[in-house]
């Protein structure tokens, strides 16, 4: 097993756009602390960042609601904290959401990326574009879409309205961010 | 061992540890047993319970998390496991109630219910510190010997006859976001961490 492990070492992004930085530095700025998540590709170096960097513990979980569940558990211990996945993820964690966090009003800040955008060509994220964000209306959960690098700045605000709403905050990646910003 | 046996042997080993108890019989019992306002009841996130105590265990690490799991919560989150196996947090004490069926929903079926081995699965996702204790007195051998380290502790309970009654209440007297106040002010009172800033959120 020790050799399919190592390969699974060289394959960490080897250079990482620098907006992936400016978020991983910003959600420090903010405290956060503990993230959790299961990429799409569009956010593997996000995940990758976190998890190389001292200041944050990073829990990689087997299937999204489980990322929910565990930074909602560390809001109680009076940590900051993200969940970070993929469109497609974050469609599994609608049963959480509602059961736990819009339930209970505990706020969650959350890394989604947008895919099926108009700028997102693949035919198996067709769907998550369709319903994802009429997702986050649907559930009443407030979002940000982050398409230039710019509105990076506006994360603190936003993580305090997730605290101030009681319930999740979406910032939704887009692709114009990821890779024009690359 | 009978549910009753159950509870008050980890009742009485109870020291005032953080307590995540999943939904229904775990919830259940451990508030009539103990009407303890600093356990958390988490009556939603169905199987996500055991997520939930490691995210709390891993932001209070100076403090013990009990979670009262159940098999039906384990068979909607198996995946569950290979998270927690991969960082067995070592101030999480997992105790899994097998009684292999719904205890809450008038004692449905579960799933491969005659076949599944909870310990060894929990052993081969690599937990290091797996206990099986069926009975009162193994359950109390295994509570004795806990340490500073991780533990999944699994003990079948025999389920038991409720007189059906459409939709029981469950026993506690709050729920929502009450719940949640009156948990994160225990949280902050026991610990001195400060969860809810001055403006209350």
């Amino acid at each position: 097993m020790d050799h399919i492990l190592e390969s699974r070492s060289h394959m960490t992004t080897p250079t990482v756009p620098p907006v992936y930085r400016a978020l991983v530095d910003t959600s420090k700025e903010i405290g956060i602390s503990l993230t959790a998540g299961l990429p799409d590709d569009w956010v593997a170096p996000l995940l990758d960042l976190f998890d190389a960097d001292p200041d944050v513990t990073n829990i990689r979980v087997a299937r999204e609601p489980e990322a929910v569940a565990i930074c909602t558990g560390g809001f109680f211990g009076g940590v900051k904290t993200a969940a970070i996945m993929g469109a497609t993820g974050f469609l599994t964690t609608i049963s959480e959401l509602t059961t736990i966090n819009l339930k209970y009003e505990i706020p969650l800040f959350m890394f989604v990326s947008l895919r099926g955008s108009i700028q997102d060509h693949q035919a198996f994220q067709e769907i998550q574009g369709r319903f994802l964000t009429r997702q986050f209306e649907a559930l009443g959960l407030p979002y940000l879409v982050l398409d230039e690098l710019e509105k990076v700045r506006l994360l603190p605000d936003a993580y305090v309205h997730s605290r101030v709403q009681k319930r999740p905050f979406i910032v939704g990646l887009s692709k114009a961010l990821l890779i024009e910003n690359a | 061992m009978k549910s009753t046996e159950y509870f008050e042997t980890l009742k009485s080993h109870w020291t005032g540890q953080l307590v995540v108890c999943a939904l229904g019989e775990n919830s259940n019992e451990w508030w009539r047993l103990t009407r303890d306002l600093g356990s958390f009841h988490l009556h939603g996130g169905m199987g996500f319970a055991s997520s939930f105590a490691m995210g709390l265990a891993y932001s209070l690490p100076d403090e013990e998390i009990w979670l009262l799991n159940s098999d039906g919560g384990v068979c909607m989150n198996l995946g569950g496991l290979l998270t927690e196996a991969q960082q067995q947090p070592p101030n999480l004490k997992h105790f899994l109630l097998s009684n292999r069926c719904y205890q809450c929903l008038l004692g449905a079926p579960l799933v491969n219910s005659e076949h599944t081995d909870y310990a060894t699965i929990a052993r081969g996702t690599g937990m290091r510190n797996v206990h099986r204790a069926d009975s009162a007195e193994e359950l109390n051998e295994a509570l004795t010997s806990l340490g500073p380290e991780h533990a999944f502790v699994v003990s079948e309970v025999e389920p038991h006859r409720r007189d059906w009654r459409f939709e029981p209440p469950p026993p506690f007297p709050y729920e929502g976001p009450e719940a949640k106040y009156v948990f994160a002010r225990h949280v902050e009172r026991r610990t001195g961490r400060t969860i809810f800033g001055p403006r209350g959120y």
